[in-house]
């Protein structure tokens, strides 16, 4: 039931006002005394070299893309799981849903130690 | 809370079961090092060709059903496109096990991928369903996008596979969107309920007429446009033949385009004679289009490759005919068609790559000169994939344009049958120069060529009696198709 | 339909005030804790000056982070900076609406009894995954617009680490949704009663220690603080905040915390559940939901002591050991765990829940053994392959030159 959602609006607005509230009392209360130097990028009070803005390794793209994959996989489960007591109740429906279960985990299994051994999952 | 077990019947799903399961097999060996990559091919020409045998069995059994609530459909028609691309997927991988290095590490991901698109295209041509289709689409097009910079080494091989991601997003992405629309309109995404929705008993609804509808359906168009390369969609398949492995612009060329036109069939077969007579209209001249632009451009290509992909985008042009023709001999005629295309062109790639020397392939017409009677065997199945792309007797390709053509006349597409007449006889001008450069022109230098792979000899010598069979005994194969549209009506 | 004013707003709003107020109360408490628990270990004192026992001390922190400088550097993409902490506390503290703390209260002249929870959504698993995994987006987008070079690595690690455990943690929960039927929190909590024997932690053990260590790495705690090694990257990605934005971020790992804790003992170990207190006062009595609540309480806090514990135990990962550690052992343990509960439940006809606990512990024993050994393996064949001083180049393909 949608009204169910309504205490979490609720929640939702007075987690945005505390936010909020915090972020623009510490602007109005706290001083103001900007220096070239503080408004600079820290880099350990060293001379900042470059821009932050640069290519980074593409294993975090990787990391990314087999996230998604392996989410969607789990996402497929949870209705699984949450039939899978009221199939087991009698034994060919049980055993149907188990096999069912098997069958998908079996592939993500395989697909899981392929994108080991193609070295996916190897950070160096 | 009652549940039920869906009522599956797995034997009805065999081609498929049986590419999913060669696709897991070979996952599973590509992860051993020690284990020839050369297996690999072989292990899916063997799995193909299991798929390929149950393929033919449910034909000829006559089966006709649908599974997964309608939205998979195993009948004669479906079936007659899993022997199209079963084919095409077994000659590709003969002619691929001599072109990939045999100790390189690539070639596992190699046969996955085709494994994988060939899922997607019978999934495509068994899709009783849009979204269905759709699946089936991406799942091929994932794949050819990969395939397509297989070589990673190589920057046209890239090239072409970046290419082809962008331009092809884009196409699924108006296909999805068509999908969306005709979804909006019509209020499902079963194709022959749609069908059933656009007439009420003998007159035609309002939603054959509804702005929605029909831009979905142009959207749909676009989309199965751009898969199937037909003008004005037709930009990338250049330059992709080119860039792409040589096996792969077979194997490009070959089954999705075939794939497409299954889908496209679908739904415009059927759905066109309800349509507003514009959008008859609107295929005829996409048709000729095609068919001119594709042959007139393939005049100026010096590539052979090139001139493969513009001759095969006016190949597409023939089979549009069949499909503006929107009647059951015309379905059939487009189904013989492509199969015959699709032997034919993957045995003129197929030579392509038997003429690689040892530094690279040729790949200009110019160094085919003087090869007719230096290389008989190369020379020879060289005239005879180009004869049969030109539409001469006594190949297959002939009877494949004389029953498209046939079908137009019958719908009284006069113009369409004049202006293919036309574009076969610009195209014998193309396809002739490259024999007549052959036999009668000295070559410029002397090329060392490479000694000719077995493999490659047996999937030339599998499409050569092909079109030679089909063009002597072309009820073969027409009875199937015609039985599959029959059928596909009763 | 009709909208009972009292039932479903003035009440809501009430349990919001107190169990949000609990939350930054707690968050401070955690602070103190935190400090005092660490002198303690390392026998020293701790904050001690501020208040009784120093308790007022993170109050006094409050204060000064307010009246800090609000410094906005020059080089950062100034909407997104501003944004970051907020869009990272905000999902960790709605994250606590489906958590449900106590059992329930029957009010005379009221409808419904009320239960000690903000919201019972019957998708309650879900929306804690769907909601946590948001505050990711903090992360990263705090680390780009800092446009520094620390804040952006530390803010790639932290989201890969992040996006590396949520796998584990959302695959760590299904053999806990398979026995209890439910995506409810609440459901689960009863489901599984009075008795520590028949909590989830026992039926699922490895399940349970994966979504512990899962929700550690989650909340960028020792041993899996990578993102922000002060040694390598400074702070990580709040290198460049200061005054109340830095605190916000401080607040919000928090409260990750407590969360985590709270989703932890609802789904391990039976909710606000004890034997023998079950029925003081009676059902749904005043004095048993306090009772029931103080369970709760006390539990989410013994569980956040293991969260300090751990931190002044334990030294930190290395990165690769970290994604390791994630992908290729606790992937493979929960995934096992589910065949293993599947199977057992459908194989064995009495005892079940007996039977697939030590199915779950003896398997769980096995793949760890087996990947430690293929790991071991890898190690072998990588050294043998570094000693050898030039390594084959790679063929290319014969077709391409």
């Amino acid at each position: 039931m949608l009204i169910d959602y309504l205490p979490i609006v609720f929640l939702g607005v007075f987690a945005v006002l505390f936010a909020a509230v915090n972020l623009s009392l510490t602007h109005l209360l706290g001083p103001k005394k900007p220096t070239r130097v503080k408004l600079s990028v820290y880099e350990s009070g060293v001379q900042p070299v470059g821009d932050a803005r640069q290519r980074f390794s593409i294993r975090f793209d990787l990391i990314a893309m087999l996230f998604i994959i392996f989410d969607i996989e789990v996402v497929f489960l949870y209705p699984w799981a949450v039939v899978f007591k009221t199939f087991a109740e009698n034994e060919g429906s049980g055993l149907f849903i188990l096999i069912e279960m098997l069958v998908f985990i079996g592939i993500l299994l395989l697909g899981y130690i392929y994108a080991w051994r193609k070295g996916g999952l190897t950070w160096d | 809370m009652p549940l039920e077990i869906p009522d599956i019947n797995w034997s009805l799903l065999m081609p498929q079961l049986v590419i999913v399961s060669t696709l897991l097999i070979v996952l599973v060996f590509d992860m051993f090092d020690a284990i020839s990559k050369k297996t690999l091919g072989w292990m899916t020409i063997v799995g193909a060709g299991i798929a390929l045998w149950s393929s033919i069995d449910l034909l000829q059994a006559g089966t006709d059903q649908t599974q997964f609530n309608e939205m998979f459909r195993i009948d004669s028609y479906s079936l007659f496109f899993n022997i199209i691309f079963l084919v095409s997927t077994i000659l590709v991988a003969l002619v691929s096990i001599s072109y990939l290095g045999s100790g390189d590490k690539k070639q596992g991901p190699y046969y996955l991928l085709i494994l994988l698109a060939t899922l997607g295209m019978m999934l495509m041509a068994a899709g009783n369903e849009l979204i269905i289709v759709f699946l089936g689409l991406e799942l091929m097009s994932l794949s050819l996008y990969v395939l397509a910079s297989y070589f990673r080494e190589s920057p046209a091989s890239s090239e072409a596979g970046m290419k082809y991601l962008l331009l092809g997003a884009f196409a699924s992405a108006f296909f999805l969107y068509g999908i969306a629309l005709v979804y909006g309109a019509a209020g499902t995404t079963n194709i022959p309920e749609i069908i059933s929705k656009l007439s009420v008993g003998d007159q035609l609804s309002l939603l054959s007429e509804s702005p929605l509808f029909l831009a979905g359906i142009f959207l749909l168009i676009v989309g199965f446009g751009f898969k199937v390369a037909i003008v004005p969609f037709h930009q990338w398949a250049p330059d992709v033949y080119e860039g792409a492995p040589t096996t792969i612009a077979a194997f490009i060329s070959a089954g999705p385009k075939a794939a497409g036109f299954a889908a496209f069939l679908t739904i415009f077969v059927d759905a066109l004679p309800k349509l507003p007579t514009q959008a008859t209209g609107v295929i005829v001249l996409l048709a000729m289009l095609t068919m001119t632009v594709g042959n007139v451009i393939a005049i100026a290509q010096t590539n052979i490759k090139r001139m493969l992909a513009y001759s095969s985008i006016a190949h597409a042009g023939y089979v549009m005919i069949g499909l503006a023709a929107a009647n059951p001999d015309g379905k059939s005629s487009a189904m013989l068609y492509l199969f015959i295309y699709c032997v034919m062109n993957i045995g003129a790639f197929g030579v392509v790559i038997m003429a690689r020397t040892a530094d690279g392939e040729n790949l200009m017409i110019s160094d085919y000169a003087g090869l007719g009677f230096r290389k008989p065997l190369l020379a020879m199945f060289m005239t005879l994939m180009l004869l049969s792309l030109a539409g001469f007797p006594p190949t297959a390709g002939f009877v494949g344009k004389l029953y498209v053509f046939k079908s137009a006349v019958e719908a009284r597409h006069y113009w369409l049958v004049i202006f293919g007449a036309i574009n076969t006889a610009i195209s014998a001008f193309y396809y002739l120069r490259v024999v007549v450069t052959m036999y009668m022109r000295e070559p410029e230098e002397e090329l060392e060529f490479k000694p000719y792979p077995p493999t490659l000899v047996i999937g030339l010598v599998l499409a050569a009696i092909g079109i030679l069979l089909i063009g002597i005994l072309p009820s073969l194969l027409l009875d199937q198709a015609q039985s599959a549209v029959q059928s596909a009506l009763l | 339909m009709e909208i009972n004013l009292l039932e479903q707003i003035v009440i809501p709003i009430i349990k919001i005030l107190f169990i949000a107020h609990l939350l930054i109360i707690g968050v401070m408490a955690m602070i103190w804790s935190e400090r005092r628990v660490s002198g303690w270990m390392q026998d020293r004192l701790g904050p001690n000056r501020v208040g009784p026992q120093g308790l007022l001390q993170p109050i006094a922190d409050g204060i000064k982070f307010l009246f800090k400088e609000d410094l906005i550097p020059n080089h950062v993409d100034k909407p997104l900076y501003v944004l970051a902490p907020a869009m990272l506390l905000v999902p960790a503290m709605i994250t606590i609406a489906v958590v449900p703390f106590g059992s329930s209260i029957t009010i005379p002249g009221l409808e419904n009894p009320i239960l000690l929870q903000i919201a019972d959504i019957n998708i309650g698993i879900l929306f804690i995954l769907a909601i946590t995994s948001l505050g990711v987006y903090g992360v990263v987008i705090g680390a780009w617009a800092s446009n520094n070079k620390y804040s952006l690595l530390g803010g790639l690690r932290s989201s890969a680490q992040m996006i590396s455990y949520e796998l584990t943690l959302g695959l760590a929960i299904i053999g806990v949704l398979m026995l209890s039927s439910s995506l409810s929190l609440r459901t689960i909590a009863v489901e599984q009663g009075a008795y520590p024997w028949k909590w989830n932690f026992l039926i699922h053990f490895p399940a349970f220690l994966a979504f512990t260590t899962a929700m550690f790495a989650e909340t960028n705690r020792l041993p899996f603080d990578l993102a922000e090694a002060e040694q390598e990257l400074v702070a990580g990605y709040h290198t460049e905040y200061s005054s109340m934005k830095f605190a916000i971020f401080f607040m919000a790992e928090y409260m990750n915390m407590i969360v985590g804790s709270a989703v932890v003992v609802t789904l391990f170990l039976g909710g606000w559940h004890f034997f023998g207190l079950e029925n003081v006062g009676g059902e749904g009595s005043i004095l048993a939901g306090l009772i029931s609540f103080a369970i709760f309480f006390i539990k989410t806090g013994i569980f956040l002591f293991v969260f300090i514990w751990v931190r002044w135990t334990l030294p930190r990962f290395r990165y690769d050991q970290l994604m390791n550690f994630g992908w290729k052992f606790l992937l493979p343990v929960t995934l096992t765990s589910i065949v293993v509960t599947g199977t057992l439940w459908v194989v064995v006809k009495e005892n079940k829940q007996l039977w697939i606990g030590i199915g779950n512990v003896v398997a769980a024993f096995i793949v760890v053994a087996i990947v430690a050994g293929m790991l071991a393996m890898d190690n072998n064949s990588k050294s043998a392959v570094q000693s050898t001083p030039a390594a084959a180049p790679l063929r290319g393909l014969d077709a391409v030159e």
